[in-house]
């Protein structure tokens, strides 16, 4: 294949092909596009944690690393976080993100603390963060998230003099975004599996009582709204049977009413926080749609069309 | 009526079938037609052949239209677009398999293996035009169908079983089970409404749905080249059709509603509201925002994503609310707190519960009881309260302890959890269980009335249903009144749960204002009409100034009528009347002694026993006991029935109650004007057709009759008719109806009929259809039909042969002559073709000829008997001709009405053709018939086909009809319950063993045979003469009915003349 003739113009133009990144065909890309990297609070303390750590240039460096999915693998230990990011040049950098572990003698103090109120077991368990949690913590002197410059420790093979570097950035934003799904990530690095800590808090409970054989949780994930697949024969097994309604219709017995509690799926799941949205302007809206549908739906469902005609008789 | 038999049958006499079905393409509505509606014959293809030929019975686009907006006239047909799509139908060689009604059989083609409907099928696919409604016109069509019921013929199972899935989709809707969504499809994004379906009875309905759609729905392709084994699965089929069914629904009927004043968001989020509201619902971004949009998608996932069911896991966190304790010496309240204890519950067995204690104790994290292993109890519990709590705060505190087993709520937090709170946490999937006072009446405040009746109403024993009747309101809470002091002070205490008299009961803010306005305006005393208040004791009413009515009580003399209405036919029994001649069955005295009954109070009563039980015997009865016991003579009753049997009731009479003076007011002789009046005064009993009533109701109207009785009243089903109206307008002392047709069932005709019993009892026919027959018929709504039998049962009794009071008091075997009456056109035929006989007869000298000729004549007046058009042979139209035919369509009506199969059997094979012709369009089943003609290999499937009865609904086959000599033998059809001899072979053995097919080891149920003959010829003189030999018979006649050749020319006159009397 012939090369491509340069453009005339690209000798007037600062040279940017050499600083940047080779591009990763399956890197972990971050599934943020654009604005605010996280959702969750817990999440966010953990980024915000990074930036008096570095310089505004190299923390959005670090973010578009991220998304554009510069980081090619991530691995999770007890304290330890050992990544590869693909920078500019061929080999891929090694990076190391450390954390201070708890000791064993510092999670039983902690594991007690959390064990007194079930709260923190039931937000855990549902994937939330306790709001608390900080004070737990406190109690071993040692913070869930890293707060000074000695809590963390990071390390990159790169050739910046600067650390943390763009690409300990990149994998520091990935993991927040782990976060904000699994909290128990977040005890991880601190030295405690969420195998370890759901015993833990069981043994806690059973007092005196000596946990025996883990019991993996599982949590629900049962979608709703999908109408079980049917057995159904081919249509020319059916030639006898063509227009036969199956006994099952007995089953649906229909309860066309208003509602018993107005709204309840709203009431369920709230108003979904999405940009540009005000949750008390979509409420309003939609209690007036809802009610409006509600209407229409009982007048159709109610109404006689023929009840005119038929009182003009014969 | 949309659905009523009465008004469609009259515009589409059954010669169009619609149907309709859902596919990805859209709605689609068709038909199938009758050649005479097809306009035009399908060109024949020049050139090639198409690959999918055209449906030969498809109803054109305009003929779609003009049905439709006759049926469903709120939708805009005009303007549906017309559309073509391919539909794989089981077909013959012949073409599609059509339902047999609209298969005109003519005799020629009858021995077709295509029109016996028993030809082999393949599947074969035809392209039909239709109509391609949008999903909301489509929608106006299919709530207002039936799913079941006799008028629902004209409709396909398909386009019915799309009305059952519409109307679920209703109530989606109305449930607020829509949330606004995004759906993606390669990178595109749509704004959409989409239906939440995971509330666990949804989730079972949705799939009982699916399992019940037939195999037709499936079937609809817009491609030529489909393949049977592409056809889409039920539940994709019926997901895409309530998903579009909730989408235009929402956008269409919603988007009126927005505030307009609100700001709309901005940005995507902007641009997605929008586009939920737009027709298409794509949402317009520029395309720098493509990323953002992806962006919200992923947001409203993780939105969605909180619905997660019920988890497959075996057990559940549940709720329950425990009212506070209470002493049980002071019945105090000890503490003001409510409880909502938590526990652990078993998915498949509610009544498995683990208090959370007992799960805070479980080794190892696994709970063990009862033989059951919960593994993860303590996790899904604290999950669960985790997740519980963002819905109701007062959780949230009973978790800052380490072993939570229960939080307190306050009298507040309790009502918000009863009212709303529970039926949330119930929706996300946990268990709530909430004491069991709370869905009972007794919790609530409603109103009870006492109706104070005076004795003076009473007067001579006839009810004045216009009499006024006095009420006393009181305010109660369950059966319990609830005086103005209490609850003035329950009130003032301004709490949502009091507890009252050692029980909790609701105080809603709503209810105690319309508590205090009910009393302000009722003033403690009402009056209503003694209609009025009988329809209340028997539960009309729900609710009296928007308090339900908890009871009605009554005293006296309607306290003792109340009771006895209720009792239906376990009344006191009656002693016989002293001159009826026979013996009435035990269930024929109640029947009787119930009518009196009812009769003594004035009110019209409804007889509706089963065909078979003797109607006509407990109504004459009854006729005889009002004369007997009468001091100075009645004016005369009226007996209205249909032609065909006005010589039955005479017979009747004459048989059971000879003392009784009958006049038959028929005929083109009868008398008119004043002789009409006249002559009926002199007469006990005056029997005259519907149509009469409504040709001489002047005249009838001159007459105060004693009653006036309907013979099968299924005549004034529809209320405008004007014999309807003609019957209403006969003054009478009494009034009954009576009739075989399950009545209670057929609401239009249930109102007509109690209309002209107890005029103005069930109200007016718009509420009536508003308030009962909408909600039955469209909904099968159980508490309205609890409501309308508890209203109407005490005026109908109805009594089937296999009731076991009634079955021991039967024989097995019933038989019953059935006289039907010649129309003037078969007397006219009948006396020509005598006179003409006797005339050859006389002049026949040899014996072999005149023997011919008196066999040639009673062929031809069996024809004459049978139908005009048998004996004309012309193939002229067949109904109102013939009074067998008639009478046989009213008793197969009754017959098939309560799920009953017949056989019918004719000596005659062109008389089978007729009939089976005129079965199938009248009732729209197919009518299997088997002659002589039949090959074996097809009689053995009709008799397979009619013996697996009833489990194929929609292609059933309830009548037989098989000619006497090709059916007579052999054949076991235990299915059958009813006989009917159409024509009479003169030989009883041939008879019986014809009867026999039916009444065979097998056969479970009791058999009745009715005999066909027409009054005043041969057949009854032939009949008689059988009858009074009977012993002799089998022996003398032999078997064939040559013996008949044997009489004298003077005999055969005596035996052939037409008496009319």
């Amino acid at each position: 294949m012939a090369r491509r003739r340069k453009s005339y113009y690209s000798d007037y133009w600062p040279r940017y092909e050499a600083t940047r990144p080779i591009e990763v065909e399956d890197g972990i890309k971050a599934k943020s596009k654009r604005g605010k990297f996280v959702e969750n609070w817990w999440a966010d303390r953990w980024i915000e944690a990074l930036k008096p750590l570095m310089d505004s240039g190299r923390l959005s460096r670090g973010r578009s690393y991220a998304r554009r999915g510069q980081v090619m693998e991530i691995d999770v230990e007890p304290g330890h976080i050992s990544a590869r990011v693909q920078g500019s040049r061929r080999r891929p950098y090694k990076v190391q993100i450390m954390l201070k572990p708890l000791d064993d003698r510092q999670w039983d103090t902690v594991f007690d603390a959390l064990a007194e109120q079930a709260i923190f077991a039931a937000q855990l368990l549902n994937g939330e963060m306790p709001a608390e949690v900080d004070q737990v913590f406190e109690a071993v002197k040692v913070p869930l998230f890293p707060a000074a410059r000695g809590d963390l420790k990071t390390d990159c093979s790169c050739p910046d003099w600067a650390n943390p570097c763009k690409h300990i950035a990149a994998v520091y934003y990935l993991l927040g975004e782990r976060f904000d799904e699994d909290p128990f990530l977040l005890f991880e690095l601190r030295g405690r599996s969420k195998d370890e800590i759901v015993a833990a808090l069981r043994e806690r409970r059973i007092q005196g009582v000596e946990a025996a054989d883990e019991v993996p949780y599982a949590p629900d994930d049962a979608p709703g709204g999908v109408i079980e697949a049917v057995e159904t024969a081919g249509l020319e097994q059916c030639l006898d049977r063509y227009w036969t309604l199956g006994p099952e219709v007995e089953e649906v017995v229909l309860n066309i009413t208003a509602p018993k509690v107005d709204m309840a799926l709203l009431k369920r799941l709230g108003v979904p926080e999405l940009q540009g949205i005000s949750a008390q302007g979509f409420w309003a809206q939609m209690e007036r749609v809802y009610d409006g549908v509600t209407e229409r739906a009982l007048e159709i469902a109610f109404e006689d069309a023929s009840a005119a005609e038929e009182a003009q008789g014969e | 009526m949309l659905m009523e038999e009465n008004h469609q049958s009259k515009i589409i006499p059954l010669s169009l079938v619609l149907h309709g079905s859902w596919s990805d393409d859209g709605f689609f509505v068709w038909g199938e037609a009758s050649r005479s509606e097809v306009a035009e014959p399908a060109p024949k293809p020049r050139g090639r052949r198409p690959r999918v030929p055209p449906h030969p019975h498809a109803a054109p686009p305009e003929r779609l239209r003009e049905a439709l907006e006759t049926l469903a006239p709120s939708g805009d047909w005009g303007d549906v677009p017309a559309a073509t799509r391919t539909i794989l139908l089981p077909s013959t060689a012949g073409g599609p398999h059509l339902p047999p009604w609209l298969v005109p059989d003519a005799a020629a083609d009858a021995d077709t293996e295509a029109t016996d409907g028993e030809a082999e099928l393949h599947p074969s696919l035809w392209k039909v035009k239709g109509l391609a409604p949008d999903i909301l016109t489509a929608l106006d069509l299919l709530v207002a169908l039936p799913l079941h019921g006799t008028g629902a013929r004209w409709w396909g199972t398909d386009l019915r079983y799309w009305g059952l899935a519409a109307k679920l989709g209703l109530e989606f809707l109305a449930h607020h089970k829509v949330l606004p969504g995004l759906e993606e499809s390669e990178g595109q994004y749509r704004a959409v409404w989409l239906p939440v379906m995971d509330d666990p009875d949804d989730r079972a309905r949705l799939r009982a749905l699916a399992q019940a759609m037939p195999p037709v729905c499936r079937a609809l392709f817009t491609t030529d080249d489909a393949q049977a084994d592409q056809a889409p699965a039920p539940h994709m089929l019926l997901d895409g059709f309530i998903k579009q069914v909730t989408d235009r629904a929402v956008r269409d009927w919603g988007r009126s509603r927005l505030d307009r004043r609100r700001k709309p968001p901005q940005g995507v989020a902007g641009a997605w509201w929008s586009a939920l509201w737009d027709e298409d619902g794509e949402i317009a971004v520029p395309l720098a925002q493509r990323r953002e949009l992806a962006r919200l998608f992923e947001s409203w996932q993780q939105w969605m994503g909180q619905l997660r069911g019920a988890a497959e896991t075996g057990f559940r966190l549940c709720f329950r609310l425990e009212p506070p304790e209470v002493d049980p010496e002071t019945e105090r309240v000890v503490s003001p707190d409510w409880v909502l204890r938590y526990m652990l519950q078993a998915s498949d067995d509610p009544s498995l519960l683990v208090p959370a204690e007992q799960v805070w104790s479980a080794r190892g994290g696994t709970l063990r009881t009862l033989n059951r292993k919960f593994e993860g109890a303590q996790e899904r519990l604290l999950a669960g309260l985790g997740s519980a709590a963002r819905l109701f705060p007062p959780i949230v505190t009973s978790l800052r302890t380490a072993r939570p087993q229960a939080c307190r709520l306050s009298v507040n937090e309790a009502y918000a959890f009863l009212r709303e709170v529970g039926p949330l946490l119930e929706g996300s999937g946990f268990g709530v269980l909430v004491p069991p006072w709370w869905n009972k009446p007794g919790a609530r405040l409603g109103v009870r009335a006492k109706l104070k009746a005076e004795a003076s109403i009473v007067g001579q024993g006839i009810l004045n249903m216009n009499a006024l009747v006095a009420f006393d309101w009181e305010l109660a809470l369950g059966d319990e009144p609830l005086s103005r002091e209490e609850f003035q002070r329950l009130a003032a205490l301004k709490m949502p749960l009091v507890r009252v008299r050692g029980q909790w009961v609701m105080l809603q803010p709503e209810e105690i204002e319309a508590a205090i306005a009910f009393w302000e305006k009722k003033r403690q005393q009402d009056q209503a009409t003694l209609r009025d208040a009988l329809g209340m004791a028997l539960g009309a009413e729900q609710e009296v100034g928007g308090l339900p009515l908890h009871s009605v009580q009554a005293s006296g003399w309607l306290d003792d009528l109340l009771k006895q209405l209720q009792a239906g036919d376990r009344l006191q029994e009656l002693p016989a009347p002293e001159d009826f001649v026979g013996t009435l069955r035990p269930y024929q005295t109640r029947g009787y002694s119930w009518l009196a009954f009812l009769r003594k109070w004035g009110l019209g009563a409804c007889l509706a026993d089963d065909m078979g039980l003797g109607k006509t015997i407990q109504a004459i009865a009854l006729l005889l006991r009002e004369r007997e016991g009468a001091q100075d003579g009645l004016p005369p009753a009226l007996v209205v029935c249909p032609t065909s049997v006005v010589g039955n009731w005479k017979r009747e009479i004459n048989r059971f109650a000879p003392r009784l003076r009958v006049m038959v007011h028929h005929g083109s002789d009868r008398a008119r004007g004043k002789d009409f009046a006249a002559s009926a005064q002199t007469h006990d009993v005056v029997i005259s057709t519907y149509g009469l009533v409504r040709r001489d109701v002047d005249d009838m109207k001159q007459v105060a009759w004693s009653d006036v009785i309907l013979d099968e009243a299924q005549n004034i089903k529809n209320p405008h008719a004007k014999q309807t109206q003609a019957v209403r307008g006969l003054e009478a002392a009494n009034r009954i109806a009576l009739t075989g047709t399950p009545v209670e069932n057929r609401l239009s005709e249930l109102w007509s009929i109690m209309q002209f019993l107890n005029p103005g009892f069930l109200g007016s026919q718009t509420g009536f259809r508003q308030a009962f027959a909408l909600p039955i018929e469209r909904y099968q709504d159980k508490d309205t039909t609890e409501r309308l039998k508890g209203l109407v049962e005490p005026f109908i009794l109805r009594r089937l042969k296999t009731d076991s009071t009634i079955i021991q008091d039967l024989p097995e075997k019933q038989e019953m002559k059935v006289y039907c009456d010649l129309t003037s056109e078969q007397a006219t035929l009948y006396e020509a073709v005598v006179k003409e006989s006797l005339e050859r007869v006389a002049s026949e000298e040899e014996d072999i000829q005149r023997r011919g000729v008196v066999l040639g004549a009673l062929m031809r007046l069996k024809q004459v008997c049978n139908h005009p058009a048998q004996f004309l042979g012309d193939g002229s139209a067949l109904p109102g001709r013939s009074g067998k035919l008639d009478r046989l369509g009213e008793m197969l009506e009754e017959a098939l009405s309560v799920g009953d199969r017949a056989l019918v059997f004719t000596q005659f094979a062109e008389m089978g053709h007729m009939l089976r012709a005129h079965l199938q369009s009248l009732f729209g089943v197919e009518v299997l018939f088997l002659h002589g003609g039949t090959p074996q290999k097809q009689r053995d499937r009709m008799v397979a086909r009619f013996q697996r009865g009833r489990f194929q609904q929609d292609h059933d086959a309830p009548i037989f009809i098989l000619s006497l000599k090709a059916g007579g033998t052999g054949l076991n059809l235990t299915a059958a319950n009813h006989v009917f001899h159409f024509d009479r072979w003169w030989n009883p053995a041939v008879e019986n063993q014809a009867t026999d097919r039916a009444f065979r080891i097998g056969q479970t149920r009791d058999v009745q045979v009715h005999k066909f003959i027409c009054a005043g010829t041969l057949e009854e003189r032939i009949d008689a003469l059988i009858e009074s030999k009977k012993a002799l018979a089998e022996s003398v006649v032999g078997a064939g009915e040559s013996w008949l050749t044997e009489l004298s020319t003077d005999e055969l006159r005596d035996v052939m003349q037409l008496r009319r009397d």
